[in-house]
């Protein structure tokens, strides 16, 4: 069942922007509160693929 | 820029709720508050996040809302995409951007290294001397 949430929050861009950001990087986290109990957080790499396209987008291109 | 903002006023303590049951839902994760961390978070959370701070003290501040676990689940994400908003918020050029909020994201999230703590205050100083 979907939670109930504040539909002002639910349109608002700032929410929306951070759930985005969020849900992309979630499989990187583990779900269970591991920093808490060990003091050592969990997170998998997201590799260098992200950055390369960012520089390649800033790359202009050939003529 | 200034290094001292009202950095984490835009999000609320309903917002992170709220962001961290829609978290749990795309996951079919129970979105519950945890029994012993939930309320000191809160109250934390609720005093400090409109106060003005520095960026790295606003950092500091996710990551120790992170550690304390509110939730049963999913932590870290929550936390850890505000602090990617803020830093998405500072309009730096791209590869800044993603560096920053990588650096950022893993102080978060407790995973970060002492040379990336010192990166990412280094930042933090050099705001002050930007025009």
């Amino acid at each position: 069942m979907k939670p109930e949430i504040d539909p002002k929050l639910l349109d608002d861009p700032v929410f929306k922007r951070v759930l985005a950001d969020s849900l992309a990087i979630q499989d990187r986290f583990s779900a269970e509160p591991v920093y808490a109990r060990t003091g050592k957080g969990s997170l998998k790499s997201e590799g260098v693929k992200p950055l390369q396209e960012i520089k390649k987008a800033r790359k202009p291109k050939p003529d | 820029m200034p290094r001292t903002g009202k950095w984490l006023a835009a999000y609320s303590w309903e917002f992170v709720t709220a962001q961290k049951a829609l978290l749990c839902h795309a996951k079919n994760a129970v979105h519950k508050p945890a029994s012993e961390g939930h309320d000191a978070t809160k109250r934390l959370w609720e005093e400090q996040h409109p106060q003005p701070m520095r960026l790295d003290d606003a950092v500091e501040f996710c990551r120790r809302s992170h550690q304390m676990a509110p939730f049963c689940f999913y932590n870290g994400n929550t936390f850890a995409g505000i602090i990617r908003d803020v830093v998405h918020n500072l309009n730096l050029p791209p590869e800044k951007a993603f560096i920053l909020r990588s650096l950022a994201g893993h102080i978060v999230a407790g995973v970060s290294t002492g040379e990336e703590e010192k990166a990412f205050r280094e930042f933090c100083e050099s705001l002050d001397t930007q025009g």
